[in-house]
């Protein structure tokens, strides 16, 4: 299985949490492949490339960080149908930031959704404010998107 | 990079606060091979993260968590205790000796100085500087402590209504127990808690839908018990019929704040006044209040009013101090010339928060790769076994696991319900520094 780890981020914690996951996947045997949401085209998303970990982090009032805007403009415009896409979700965020904890990684999630994408395993989330490690918190997470994905075959 | 390149590159950042980690980290994942160093002028690391965000805002600070990495895991050597200057110095290196040995040479110093207020009356006994203060309560080296926060007294103005003047609220209005948790300077707010100020008013000279704070740091103030907001100058602004987002949830924030902080017979009346320009600091020898110009006041009263205060300190952001290696800031590019660059607030002056600083480190890395592809930058007569540093400077240096060791030994020494208590003076920080390194 080959997966890609695209990231989004503010304050680059999302890059190094990406980057944790891709190094344990690779660590597993796996093909894994690191990408900027800032520098993805949407069209390259296919059931081909996937299946997605992404890993994207909240910015101000619950909005997604500036690097992943153009990401989100490019899927509203070309509106893909990614029918056959699965993907995870592992969202940061800050519970100082009450009411708009961890939103930034919705507003991704609901897009994907809405075009067809299916989202596997836990939505994983860091908050900023406890003491949790991101990488630790991700890597305790990914293993049961591997088995939900491994479990039901594309 | 260039295949007639005969060695790797060698990089030096100056300042290792947020912009100087990084910028090293953009340049890290850029030039994997590169030589990187990040110096700083004090024996430890993270510069405003850890002498500028608010004490009690330690989540901000696990921003270190990231930097820590670079250093630890990602070949980037940091040496602290470095002095750079603009001209030879003794006991400093100087940025014509460091240009002899790196090909490039990053500054991210950022801006140390209070910015003045500017108006008669500024050098009045009784106003103190934003950063003056923060550098108390976060235990900086260089910080004045004494004859400051035991004399603010009952009734403190602020000018400024940005982020920092909000951290400054919370340190006066909030009670000694609400610290727990935090690496507050114990002596500092124990001189402040002796004789609390009552009486706070927040002078910002934006419109309400303007001023500077985030509507986060507003609502935090709702937490701090015995708290009773007014709001002034605010006109009969509609947060609904904002379109900007951002100005929305300001103002709405400011308004919900204003309504719930009601407490009937209050601990801390805090005073929230939009469209007010001070001109002039009153008083004798000492701060006796602020003449201030409102903003759309009626023809027929007076423009000035006079507000009471015992101090007055300033918020209004932060320019060089005579300890920078190149003083003006303005909003240029990175390169200052082909092998000089800088980064953060002093390229672009006092204004972004920490993850502002990484899309400009990002930016101003590039700007430094594509010089060292283009061949630009001296990387021939360079002898690749020079070290980065004189030997005189490294000898005295301390490197990150000599920090590792201050670090370890500030939580192992912290205070009750603190989560460190800093070491208080550069020969501190030296002494364990160098007790790990040689006990080893």
């Amino acid at each position: 299985m080959k997966f890609t780890v695209l990231y989004g981020t503010e304050s680059g914690n999302s890059e190094f949490i990406a980057q944790d996951l891709v190094d344990h996947l690779a660590g597993e045997g796996f093909d894994a492949e690191l990408g900027d949401l800032q520098s993805t085209d949407p069209s390259s998303i296919d059931a081909a490339t996937g299946p997605y970990l992404i890993v994207c982090s909240t910015h101000g009032e619950g909005e997604l960080p500036h690097t992943a805007i153009p990401f989100l403009a490019a899927l509203e415009e070309q509106a893909p149908d990614l029918s056959g896409v699965r993907y995870a979700m592992f969202g940061l965020g800050d519970t100082f930031y009450a009411e708009t904890y961890s939103q930034g990684s919705e507003i991704i999630d609901r897009k994907l959704t809405e075009l067809g994408a299916q989202r596997v395993g836990d939505y994983g989330r860091h908050d900023a404010s406890s003491i949790d490690d991101g990488t630790e918190l991700a890597l305790a997470w990914v293993p049961g998107v591997i088995a939900e994905l491994q479990a039901q075959p594309a | 990079m260039s295949e007639t390149a005969d060695r790797e590159p060698r990089i030096v950042v100056v300042g290792a606060g947020p912009s100087g980690c990084f910028v090293a980290g953009a340049l890290r994942r850029a030039l994997p091979a590169a030589q990187l160093l990040v110096v700083d002028r004090l024996p430890c690391p993270f510069g405003l993260v850890r002498y500028g965000v608010a004490a009690d805002h330690q989540s901000t600070k696990n921003i270190t968590r990231q930097f820590d990495r670079i250093f630890t895991k990602e070949r980037v050597d940091f040496a602290g205790n470095v002095r750079v200057t603009a001209s030879p110095e003794p006991g400093a290196v100087s940025l014509d000796e460091l240009a002899e040995r790196a090909d490039a040479i990053v500054l991210a110093t950022g801006l140390a100085a209070d910015r003045p207020l500017g108006i008669p009356g500024d050098t009045l006994d009784g106003v103190f500087g934003s950063g003056a203060i923060t550098r108390a309560l976060n235990t900086h080296p260089d910080a004045d402590t004494a004859g400051m926060l035991d004399r603010l007294g009952d009734h403190v103005a602020i000018v400024g209504m940005g982020n920092v003047a909000i951290d400054l609220v919370r340190f006066l209005a909030k009670t000694p127990a609400d610290f727990a948790g935090s690496d507050v300077n114990d002596a500092a707010l124990a001189a402040y808690q002796a004789a609390p100020a009552t009486k706070i008013t927040v002078l910002s000279r934006s419109a309400i839908a303007h001023a500077k704070c985030d509507a986060q740091m507003v609502r935090e103030l709702g937490q701090i018990a015995g708290l009773r907001v007014e709001i002034e100058g605010a006109g009969s602004v509609d947060a609904e019929a904002l379109d900007d987002r951002v100005q929305r949830s300001r103002v709405e924030a400011l308004r919900a704040l204003a309504e719930q902080a009601q407490d009937p017979r209050p601990r801390v009346t805090l005073r929230l006044v939009f469209g007010a320009t001070p001109v002039r600091v009153l008083g004798e020898e000492r701060v006796a209040g602020l003449r201030v110009q409102r903003a759309g006041a009626p023809a027929t009263e007076p423009t000035t009013t006079d507000i009471a205060a015992t101090s007055v300190l300033s918020a209004i952001g932060f320019a060089a101090d005579e300890h920078s290696p190149l003083a003006d800031a303005s909003d240029v590019g990175g390169r200052v010339r082909p092998g000089l660059y800088r980064v953060g607030w002093c390229r672009r002056g006092p204004n972004g928060t920490i993850p502002d600083n990484r899309a400009d480190a990002v930016a101003v890395a590039a700007e430094v790769v594509a010089d060292l592809e283009r061949g630009q930058l001296g990387r021939g007569p360079l002898d690749p076994a020079m070290p980065l540093l004189p030997a005189a400077i490294a000898a005295d240096a301390v490197s990150y696991s000599d920090w590792l060791q201050i670090d370890q030994h500030e939580c192992a020494t912290a205070a009750e319900s603190r989560s460190r208590t800093k070491l208080p003076t550069r020969a501190q920080m030296l002494d364990v520094a160098r007790a790990g390194t040689s006990g080893a």
